[in-house]
């Protein structure tokens, strides 16, 4: 195999690969709205590979905590439930939105304000991780006309 | 050829009148335009409470009276619904005092955490909102009463320490200006259908 064709192979290989594994896309989240609030991070993680994926963790530096919560809303009740595990089907998305599935973060080492960058990884049961940075919002100002 | 002309001038006569009809109805409020509330034919007296306030002051059944409220029951340490919804009806407030509704709703939050949510907490979280929210907590025997006449259900996990989640009713109650429950909007909560509804039910006074 020539130099050229076997670079020829690594493009293709390593843009396969890209393909296949795990992205978050439209991140976004709040800051606390207390100074020992919780902050909250949504997005939207694709998985485009042929093999479910599946979360065991994460973690936000600027936080003691970080977990996967699902509000959920029967009967006019609304209720919480941590996730100790997620798992995203093959070839499937999950989305963490208002009102659904979250991310979590709470006890903030300092003060967490509107406009900090955190910057969230997400592990995996294969070891692997995946990272991704979220700029926190005003939650409460964003409604406003 | 005369019978046709007159059954063609009564057919445009009734397709005017038609018209006319389908363009003034939907600007009569009534309960048929409510899109999300659920209006009492007669409002519900509130029974006396005494819950405290976030400047430290007693909250009761007579502070709500002079103006409309829109009640929430959550809790500050919620990170989703509980924002989310009070961020929506600020959101909803926002609108109608722009639209020049003098009588738009002040906004109480009563928190049924009232371990963690202190009535400085409650300062801090409240004023995120902005103008005409407040906030307000209560032991549990503090909440009883204008919880149970609500018909509000919350859980405090009884081993309730560090970080912990509160069941909680989602629905918003609204309540007149002589403090009686006029109104509640089901959960999930919807810009749209609160600055549609709220003036339909204001004006039903």
């Amino acid at each position: 195999m020539t130099p050229s064709r076997a670079a020829l192979w690594l493009v293709v290989l390593v843009a396969g690969c890209g393909r296949e594994a795990p992205s978050v896309a439209d991140a976004y989240g709040y800051a606390p709205l207390t100074a020992d609030g919780a902050a909250v991070a949504y997005f939207v993680l694709r998985n485009p590979g042929p093999a479910p994926v599946v979360l065991t963790g994460a973690d936000c530096p600027l936080f003691a905590r970080t977990e996967f919560h699902a509000t959920t809303l029967a009967d006019g009740i609304a209720d919480m439930q941590k996730l100790d595990e997620l798992r995203v089907a093959a070839g499937s998305d999950m989305r963490f939105e208002p009102g659904g599935l979250h991310l979590m973060m709470t006890a903030p080492a300092a003060p967490v304000t509107a406009g900090t960058v955190c910057s969230i990884v997400l592990e995996q049961s294969d070891g692997s991780r995946l990272a991704f940075d979220v700029t926190l919002r005003d939650r409460a100002a964003e409604q406003r006309p | 050829m005369t019978t046709f002309r007159y059954a063609l001038a009564g057919l445009s006569v009734l397709f005017v009148l038609a018209g006319a009809a389908w363009w003034l109805v939907p600007q009569v409020p009534g309960r048929a335009d409510l899109v999300k509330a659920t209006q009492f034919p007669e409002p519900k007296p509130l029974p006396e409470f005494t819950l405290t306030g976030s400047d430290g002051r007693p909250v009761t059944r007579a502070s709500l009276e002079g103006n409309w409220h829109l009640l929430f029951f959550g809790f500050a340490n919620c990170p989703d619904i509980c924002p989310l919804t009070l961020s929506r009806l600020a959101s909803a407030r926002a609108q109608l005092v722009e639209g020049g509704r003098s009588a738009a709703p002040d906004i109480l939050f009563v928190s049924v955490d009232p371990a963690r949510d202190t009535p400085e907490v409650l300062a801090e979280y409240a004023g995120k909102f902005g103008a005409g929210v407040q906030a307000a907590t209560g032991d549990p025997a503090a909440l009883a009463p204008l919880a149970e006449s609500l018909g509000v259900y919350f859980d405090v996990p009884e081993d309730a320490a560090g970080d912990y989640s509160v069941s909680h009713s989602a629905a918003v109650f609204v309540t007149n200006p002589d403090g009686e429950l006029a109104a509640v909007f089901s959960a999930p909560q919807d810009v749209a259908a609160l600055v549609n509804d709220l003036p339909i039910v204001m004006a039903s006074r």
